[in-house]
């Protein structure tokens, strides 16, 4: 019975904390406003070094950050399950209608390959060929005698989705090995000799062969001319309090964001998105 | 005869009684949303176009899970054939040969069984990966590479279970079989491993579980590749990383959503099958 007694008493303990009415993170029921923000993972660096300094800007307001995906975020602030959506895809007209989007800009999606594969600079007919998995070896296109090996995204990615617009049907290489994230994308490219696959650029991105596109060259200096990108955006639902939709306009432009490889970009043919 | 209790005592016991009739209800809860889900998918998909499709485009409303059931089979089966006959080794080798320090190696056991699997995973990126991608030309990401992180995550478990099984046979038996004759092999392998066989048995399906249940580990060295597997070096995906990946793609709300939880429910059986296949296991042990 003593031991029923300890174990009580530390339920006791652990439930009071609870209600505590302390400060920070331990008075929880004491917070005014909890925004929950979920989605792309590309987003979510930037997020995370925000936050902290908006929520020192509005006390008593507390704010989640969880990943999940673009498709994640866009669904999750349609149905009311969060106030923030991350997303690096363009949402369909029957979720768009009921979503506020605060678009940050854009993000270079980079074509990279191993750097033993021997190519710096492929056709864009060459480059679908090769993401559809039709150029089974490098050679033939003037490169190392390696089997091409696509690395991808899984589909619920913003990036992927770009590349999915533009690939003819059947898609997308049922060969490819599937990443979850960019940074998994970049190590398993950057380590097996003969894959191709393709990320959302931030500096730091290195190891790899960034492929030339057509007459594009993938110049960091330069992304504004870029082709292929993605609008990285922060969605609300069209009754989103003030408080949340403030979050997500200074996310949209925290300054910050172009550490985070987020750039402002011309008008241009854009490659895939509308 | 019932020991009488105080008002605070009772008081306590009803808490601790909730607390653990909630945890039946928590399973019972969790059964039913999965059976719900998979009842609903199943009405509108059909059963065998699942359990029996190959191709898997949830996009395009195609939800074949056989490439997951085999890649699931394929990889728990390669992690059970290596980790097996290494843990019974090490076992055999402790008990027989060292017995000595047979505690010192079951703490060291006990401090490999705490390693995070995602550990596991990031080792098996590093090391696995690049040695299966030298060996066989292929990319390396592999239901072999998935089989051996998973062998090397459960060989600790498998070992410690192994030990505790052959030093639980009585030292009187074993003594006995020496004087009558019986070399050391011929009794730890007529004696020892024969009236071991059920806990052995046991510790193995224990094994089974945790490696049909990994996820993290398994998807960082897996491929991701949602087609039937055509060789051991090939890409592939298991029940587990499918569910992982696809997560974000189809949310609650989501046209096929339900398929995730059919995949659970189908961990869910396997999981069920292995438990009932356990307590069988024990009420045949001597």
């Amino acid at each position: 019975m003593k031991r029923i007694g300890i174990i009580g008493m530390l339920w006791g303990l652990l439930i009071a904390t609870g209600f505590y009415p302390a400060r920070g993170t331990l008075g929880v029921l004491r917070v005014a406003h909890h925004v929950s923000i979920v989605g792309a993972t590309s987003l979510m660096p930037l997020t995370k070094r925000f936050v902290p300094e908006w929520e020192q800007k509005h006390p008593g307001v507390v704010v989640s950050i969880a990943a999940g995906g673009s498709w994640a975020g866009i669904l999750a602030v349609t149905e009311g399950h969060a106030d923030i959506g991350m997303a690096d895809l363009i949402p369909p007209s029957r979720l768009a209608v009921r979503l506020v989007g605060y678009p940050a800009g854009r993000l270079a999606v980079a074509f990279i390959a191993n750097n033993k594969d021997g190519v710096k600079e492929v056709s864009e007919s060459q480059l679908m060929q090769l993401l559809l998995g039709r150029i089974p070896n490098w050679r033939s296109i003037g490169g190392r005698d390696e089997p091409v090996i696509v690395v991808s995204r899984p589909l619920s990615s913003g990036a992927r989705a770009m590349i999915d617009s533009f690939l003819p049907p059947p898609g997308l290489s049922a060969d490819a090995i599937i990443q979850l994230s960019n940074g998994a994308v970049l190590k398993t490219v950057r380590d097996t000799p003969g894959a191709i696959g393709y990320v959302e650029w931030r500096p730091g991105m290195g190891g790899v062969t960034m492929l030339g596109i057509g007459h594009h060259a993938f110049d960091t200096t330069h992304l504004a001319t870029w082709p292929y990108f993605t609008k990285p955006t922060f969605y609300v639902h069209k009754r989103a309090s003030d408080l949340v939709k403030n979050l997500a306009q200074a996310l949209s432009q925290a300054p910050a964001k172009t550490d985070f490889g987020i750039y402002r970009g011309h008008v241009i043919t854009p490659k895939g998105l509308p | 005869m019932k020991r009488q209790m105080g008002m605070g005592d009772q008081c306590l016991y009803r808490v601790v009684w909730v607390g653990a009739f909630s945890l039946v209800v928590l399973g019972i809860a969790i059964f039913a949303i999965l059976f719900w889900g998979t009842a609903k998918f199943v009405l509108a998909h059909g059963l065998n176009q699942s359990l029996l499709g190959l191709i898997y485009e949830p996009t395009q409303g195609r939800f074949g899970l056989l490439p997951f059931m085999a890649g699931s089979l394929v990889v728990s089966g390669i992690a059970l054939a290596v980790a097996i006959p290494l843990a019974l080794s090490l076992a055999v080798t402790v008990v027989d040969m060292t017995p000595r320090r047979t505690e010192t190696v079951r703490q060291i056991l006990s401090g490999l069984v705490a390693i995070p699997s995602v550990v596991f995973g990031w080792w098996g990126l590093s090391v696995v990966v690049p040695a299966i991608r030298w060996i066989s030309g292929h990319s390396g990401f592999s239901l072999l590479a998935a089989g051996l992180v998973l062998a090397v995550m459960i060989l600790p478990t498998l070992s410690l279970l192994s030990i505790n099984a052959l030093t639980r046979v009585r030292v009187q038996w074993v003594e006995g079989s020496l004087a009558l004759g019986a070399t050391p092999d011929q009794t730890m392998g007529r004696l020892i491993l024969a009236v071991s066989r059920f806990p052995l048995l046991e510790a193995s399906i224990i094994a089974l579980g945790r490696a049909l249940g990994e996820t993290m580990a398994v998807q960082m060295v897996i491929g991701g590749r949602v087609l039937l597997p055509h060789g051991l070096v090939s890409p592939g995906a298991t029940l587990t990383t499918q569910i992982l990946t696809d997560m974000s793609l189809l949310p609650p709300g989501v046209s096929g959503h339900h398929v995730l939880d059919f995949m659970a429910l189908l961990l869910l059986a396997a999981m069920y099958g292995m438990v009932v296949l356990l307590e069988r296991t024990r009420r045949m042990s001597p």
